[in-house]
């Protein structure tokens, strides 16, 4: 999985492509865990070239939102696919995130 | 309504005070009759004492009628030997003694002549013949002092010139006597009257003889003369109670006999005792000839009715007594009406219960038929009919694993107590089966909960197979149930061995067995309550029967369990020809058509190391693409296998130590399976509560997502603890059609 950060808009985007297994999310935690910190405003989390997500990658993104929403920031999905939609309703996870 | 006459209604409407009300309101009416019937009897009393004192006076005076009679023959008798003695006074003194012999009842005889009639004798001329103690003593008693022609009985008897009767008179000597003088003019051979001769009759037994036997203790009789003087009466020896004298005034009064009523020759006075105040009557009547002297007969009221008021007192003590014998009646008449009320809603509620329970218990057993409508490989049939309400048979059965459970069991017994049993029984065998596939491992444990707490005695005979869908290879244990038949081209028992039934021993051990079941083989299950059906008759219905019925299959390869099982219901009930159904009544068929094909299978062995993730997820990708699943059902499948492998590295093995987790992969009967087993811990990932899922960011924990997602996004999946490892099978239903989800 590759994951890369910018700054767009005045927002952090954060770029997730590829799979995101239980292989890729030690890797994944140390680049995404700092920024609800970093961030000044909202997390984007542009996920339209992501093709899977673990339960693994899940508890990374809970971390994420659970930071920014003591920080008062919102965390937003983008071009999340059908396969991840229906893990993020399976789990609920669909309520803890706003979406573009 | 006032407040009082609810209070009152309230008291009727409850039975004491409804039974109360019921016997007050006979109480009135008896007594109400009662006293119309008291009424009436005073009155026929009345009646009957009138009738009763006319014959009681004339028998009282009978003995009197007579003496008199018989005295006044006596003397007209003597008549013409005193006419002949005339001639000579000495003779005629003896002719007088001569009359008073002949007639004991007369106590002395007298001629009293007219005056000068013997010229030797003086004036006066009486000679008299009287008896003293048994001899007749003779004398001349006439004198200066006793001048006879002065008695008006002696004018009486010249001028009438016919007998008469005086009224009585006391006469004083030695004794005093009550005597009475019969009178009659004696006339000469020449026809002159020569005197007046006469006889004495003692009355003194005439107050006895007339109150000797008195019908009630108080009353009394009295005679009067004919210018009213009591003469006859209670005696020394006879005493009454009562006044005579007022007696004697009122039948002397004749204003009080003016109001007399009369009844034939007797009449009667009501009046008041003036001693005792008592009510009492006074009937009196006359002689009918001379001398018309008076009867009369005392009754005081409270001795005629006396006996009466005792009769009516006894009836109203037996009256009183009925009724409270009513009451008590009516007490439990009520009561035993209310407790059949009581049983009749008892009963209804336990039927109600019952129609319940029935429902629970059908509940329990499979009732969707055909059960598995997209498998080939099985076809299957099953009825149970309670003989009551509930019943104590029971049958289940499921697939897991590419495995059919199935049971056939019947409770010892009947009814709700059987019932109780085989619900136990039931869950008992989803428990038991839920984590083992070993028949004997199953009924052991069954055995072990069916043995506790097993007061009441019961046991299950049953019957337990685990069929291979995929081989056809049938592990079975038979425990007490009846040997199921295999329908093939023939008919034949499947061979089991005898273990006890579940529940007679704590500690004995079952015996399993094994046996290939070829494709197009139905095994026929059922319990007693099939070879035990009872025709009218009494016969059984018996295994030759079910063999029969079961042999009109074997030329049918295609005849499916559904038809069987009917078939052989219809048998039965046409061989009980509605003669009532005894026991529980269990049918199973199970069809088997042959595993699905397993089209292939793979492997991989995995360290206990996620950095081994990439690799499962190539080979769950590849299988999914050999079995042509889309790539949405593909990425599913990729994501449980891994949750669940990724679960088994973390927590299998104790921290540290090296473990491997093999996948098997296999496809084959429309079904992608994948079976994760590790050696590690035992641990059902499938028995963790899930996450709750609607708490909000700050209050969620990552666990439980992994099995949560696998649970959701697989058909089945399900966890095994088998040969000291963990297997969990995942299975997911091939769509090939559809691409991407």
């Amino acid at each position: 999985m590759e994951i890369s950060i910018q700054e767009m808009d005045g927002r952090t985007v954060a770029i997730l492509s590829g799979e995101f297994d239980t292989a890729a999310a030690p890797e994944a935690e140390q680049a995404l865990s700092p920024l609800p910190e970093q961030a000044d405003r909202d997390i984007l989390i542009d996920c339209t070239k992501l093709e899977y997500i673990a339960s693994s990658g899940l508890r990374i993104l809970l971390n994420i939102v659970k930071k920014a929403k003591a920080a008062g920031k919102r965390v937003i999905l983008k071009g999340v696919n059908d396969v991840i939609r229906e893990v993020l309703e399976l789990t609920g996870f669909i309520k803890l995130f706003d979406f573009e | 309504m006032s407040p009082s006459d609810n209070s009152i209604l309230r008291f009727l409407r409850d039975r004491v005070g409804y039974s109360l009300a019921i016997v007050i309101f006979a109480a009135v009416i008896v007594e109400l009759v009662s006293i119309l019937q008291y009424n009436r009897f005073r009155h026929l009393v009345m009646e009957d004492l009138g009738k009763q004192s006319v014959t009681e006076l004339w028998s009282k005076t009978e003995l009197l009628n007579h003496t008199l009679e018989s005295a006044e023959a006596t003397l007209q008798d003597h008549l013409w030997d005193l006419r002949r003695s005339l001639s000579d006074p000495d003779s005629v003194l003896l002719a007088t003694a001569r009359m008073i012999g002949t007639n004991p009842d007369i106590v002395g005889g007298f001629i009293t002549f007219v005056p000068d009639y013997y010229p030797g004798k003086g004036r006066l001329y009486e000679p008299y013949a009287r008896k003293v103690g048994g001899e007749i003593r003779l004398s001349q008693i006439a004198s200066p002092d006793h001048d006879y022609t002065l008695n008006p009985d002696y004018r009486k008897a010249l001028s009438d010139g016919k007998g008469t009767w005086t009224d009585p008179y006391r006469y004083v000597d030695e004794h005093t006597s009550d005597l009475t003088t019969f009178t009659y003019p004696l006339k000469g051979p020449d026809g002159r009257i020569a005197g007046v001769c006469g006889i004495d009759i003692d009355l003194s037994w005439l107050s006895d003889t007339l109150n000797a036997h008195q019908r009630y203790p108080s009353s009394f009789t009295v005679m009067l003369t004919r210018d009213g003087q009591p003469f006859a009466g209670p005696s020394a020896r006879h005493p009454k109670s009562g006044d005579i004298g007022q007696v004697v005034r009122i039948l002397n009064d004749s204003t009080a006999l003016r109001k007399a009523s009369r009844n034939g020759s007797t009449s009667m006075i009501a009046f008041r005792d003036s001693l005792s105040h008592d009510k009492a009557f006074i009937f009196y009547s006359s002689r009918e000839q001379e001398p018309r002297w008076r009867v009369a007969q005392v009754v005081f009221e409270k001795e005629l009715y006396g006996r009466l008021r005792k009769l009516r007192l006894l009836d109203f003590l037996l009256t009183l007594a009925a009724l409270v014998a009513l009451f008590f009646m009516i007490q439990r008449v009520a009561r035993n009406e209310r407790k059949l009320r009581d049983a009749d809603m008892d009963r209804a509620r336990i039927g109600n219960e019952l129609s319940i329970a029935r429902k629970i218990q059908q509940s329990m057993l499979p009732k969707t038929f055909p059960p598995y409508p997209d498998r080939r490989d099985i076809d299957l049939y099953g009825t149970l009919e309670p003989a009551r309400m509930v019943g104590g048979d029971l049958f289940d059965f499921f697939i897991r694993d590419g495995k059919l459970f199935f049971l056939i069991g019947d409770v010892s017994g009947k009814g709700i107590p059987a019932a109780i049993v085989m619900a136990m029984t039931h869950s008992l065998f989803n428990l038991a089966s839920a984590d083992s596939d070993d028949p004997v491992d199953i009924l052991r444990s069954l055995n072990g909960e069916g043995c506790k707490n097993n007061e009441a005695g019961m046991f299950v005979t049953c019957f337990l197979g685990i069929l291979d869908l995929g081989t056809g290879n049938l592990r079975y244990c038979n425990a007490g149930h009846d040997h199921p038949l295999l329908v093939t081209d023939t008919v034949e028992e499947l061979p089991a061995y005898a273990n006890l039934p579940i529940g007679t021993f704590k500690d004995i051990d079952f015996e399993g067995q094994e046996r290939r079941i070829a494709p197009g083989t139905t095994i026929f299950l059922y319990t007693d309550g099939l070879t035990e059906a009872k025709a009218a008759d009494r016969r059984m219905f018996t295994k030759e029967r079910i063999v029969r019925v079961l042999e009109g299959f074997t030329s049918d390869p295609e005849a499916r369990a559904e038809k069987m099982v009917s078939a052989m219901q219809q048998e039965v009930h046409r061989f009980m020809k509605g003669a009532p159904q005894s026991d529980d009544l269990t049918l199973l068929a199970i069809r088997y058509n042959g595993g699905e094909d397993v089209a292939w299978s793979e492997s991989v062995l995995l360290r206990n190391d996620v950095g081994q993730i990439g690799l499962l997820g190539d080979f769950v990708k590849s299988a999914a693409d050999r079995a042509g699943m889309g790539k949405g059902p593909a990425s599913q499948v990729r994501l449980a296998v891994e949750e669940v492998v990724v679960n088994a590295m973390e927590y299998a093995y104790p921290e540290g130590t090296e473990g491997t987790v093999s996948v098997e992969a296999a496809c084959g009967g429309g079904r992608l399976t994948f079976v994760v087993s590790d050696g590690g811990t035992a641990f059902d990932p499938t028995a963790a509560p899930p996450p709750d899922i609607s708490l909000p960011a700050e209050d969620r924990t990552p666990g439980g997502l992994g099995i949560l997602l696998a649970k959701s996004l697989m058909d089945t999946v399900h966890y095994v603890r088998q040969d000291g490892k963990n297997r969990l099978t995942l299975t997911k239903n091939i769509k090939p059609k559809e691409n991407g989800n």
